[in-house]
């Protein structure tokens, strides 16, 4: 799985700039775990939101598989890649978690079984099977964390994307999450502005500031080097 | 989800699918509760009798099919204060004298007031069993296959949702405002101008949140939904006796 960015610039609602000129290569094959680090307002969520095509570009492209995310190519792009946000509870809308985790392979149009054995197998893998019939409302933090990642597993995306995926979670949530990320076959991509979780699960990282590509390489590496975190708001 | 809402809309918070009920395929139940809609909404407006023995029928089907009546009958009350307020103006203006029973009578008024009750518990009580003991999934697969347009059906989906996640902020405000208010028990008139308009801002953000959510995991609005399962001969034939005897007990109580 390849996601190219080419000359990106992205706007945020008022016309605020939140990247600008950014071409970068994601590559599962080089490494399937990327860290977007930066500070607040660095442009990590609305870069991420970009792919599944959730923000529209300004100018530059963005290609998935060497396909451009553009409105005719959005089902194709979006099977393809799965999206975490930031804020669980905007994800799990259904009653039930079974019914949540659902929603996606129902959309995909699988025939019925196929539907409950992806949703059994998703469940399985996040450990949460005994959540099925539970109310989302009624899960916690972690779990709805957990759930959130099943529904996008589900749909078996080859790239997922995560929004600061432990906020919200505890040291032992993180350690934990982070244990069940690094074994997910897919190129995950995720913004977060916790170095530690960054370290430990991702060998690749990008650093943005103010929307821009500040450095890129290897994660311990740049997580070494102070002043470029002290510039870049996350140290 | 905890609050009003949620209590008014049981199939939101965690369905009680179990029991009877619970595993009888939706289309027979939606017809089923659709025909008894028809029948207790049917009566003439001083019809205590029929429409009193009308209010019990959702809670005496609960109790058969495992859900607390008793539960039932709180949600369903959050409904009475709307529809009390709309009857009470009959107590005022309908003094007709009415024969009540053995020869009794009763102002019109009293006796309206007590029917618009009895249908609201009737009506309200049904529906919400039907919510209690029917995934949204169902219910929406029932009514594809009822012909109901998609787009309607898409509406009271996407609104239900709408109206969940609106209850989740008003409360998060509330709480927001309560805790640096020790003192206020109820909020100001003077700050529900301020507080609304925050509450549409905030819900309608979080309703574009959940929205882009969904487009990620496919949804599109123009896509066709998929019809619910038929259910079986049994189903059918039980629906079908139970309504019989709700059309008996409507011919004869009128």
């Amino acid at each position: 799985m390849r996601i190219e960015l080419c000359e990106l610039v992205l706007e945020r609602p008022g016309g605020i700039r939140a990247v600008d000129g950014i071409s970068y290569l994601f590559d599962s094959e080089r490494c399937d775990a990327v860290a977007i680090l930066g500070a607040n307002g660095a442009g990590k969520s609305t870069l991420l939101e970009s792919i599944p095509g959730l923000v529209p570009i300004r100018s530059g492209a963005i290609r998935v598989d060497g396909m451009n995310v553009e409105k005719r190519n959005l089902s194709v792009v979006r099977s393809k890649v799965g999206m975490i946000f930031q804020n669980s509870d905007d994800q799990l809308f259904s009653n039930t978690v079974g019914e949540d985790v659902a929603f996606g392979p129902r959309n995909l149009k699988l025939p019925a079984d196929e539907v409950a054995k992806r949703v059994q197998e998703a469940l399985a893998s996040m450990e949460i099977a005994h959540l099925a019939e539970r109310d989302v409302a009624h899960l916690s933090g972690g779990e709805k964390r957990r759930a959130a990642l099943a529904g996008v597993l589900a749909m078996k995306p080859e790239a997922i994307l995560l929004d600061e995926p432990t906020s919200m979670l505890d040291p032992r949530g993180c350690r934990e999450l982070a244990e069940r990320l690094a074994a997910l076959p897919a190129l995950k991509l995720i913004a977060t502005h916790d170095l530690e979780f960054a370290g430990r699960l991702c060998p690749e990282c990008l650093i943005l500031l103010e929307g821009r590509i500040a450095a890129a390489g290897e994660t311990g590496e740049l997580l070494k080097q102070r002043e470029l975190l002290l510039r870049c708001g996350l140290a | 989800m905890t609050g009003p809402v949620s209590c008014f809309f049981p199939v939101l918070s965690g369905s009680a699918q179990r029991g009877v009920f619970g595993r009888i395929a939706p289309l027979p139940k939606v017809c089923l509760v659709l025909g008894f809609l028809v029948l207790a909404v049917s009566f003439d407006r001083y019809d205590w009798l029929g429409c009193t023995l009308f209010a019990a029928v959702p809670f005496l089907l609960a109790r058969i099919g495992g859900v607390s009546p008793l539960r039932l009958l709180r949600r369903t009350a959050l409904a009475l204060p709307f529809v009390l307020c709309a009857a009470a103006a009959n107590l005022l203006f309908d003094r007709e004298l009415v024969d009540f029973a053995g020869g009794a009578t009763l102002p019109g008024g009293i006796l309206s007031f007590w029917v618009l009750a009895a249908k609201t518990l009737a009506t309200t009580g049904m529906v919400l069993l039907l919510a209690e003991t029917t995934s949204a999934t169902g219910i929406s697969g029932a009514l594809v296959r009822l012909h109901v347009p998609c787009i309607l059906i898409l509406q009271i989906q996407l609104l239900l949702r709408y109206l969940v996640l609106t209850a989740e902020e008003a409360r998060n405000l509330a709480n927001g405002y309560f805790l640096r208010n020790p003192e206020c028990r109820i909020i100001p008139v003077r700050d529900w101008g301020m507080l609304c308009g925050r509450l549409f801002l905030r819900s309608v953000e979080r309703a574009e949140a959940v929205y882009r959510a969904m487009q990620c995991r496919l949804f599109h609005a123009g896509k066709p939904l998929e019809a619910g399962e038929v259910g079986s001969f049994a189903e059918w034939g039980g629906c079908i006796l139970l309504f019989g005897v709700l059309c008996l007990m409507r011919g004869t109580l009128s």
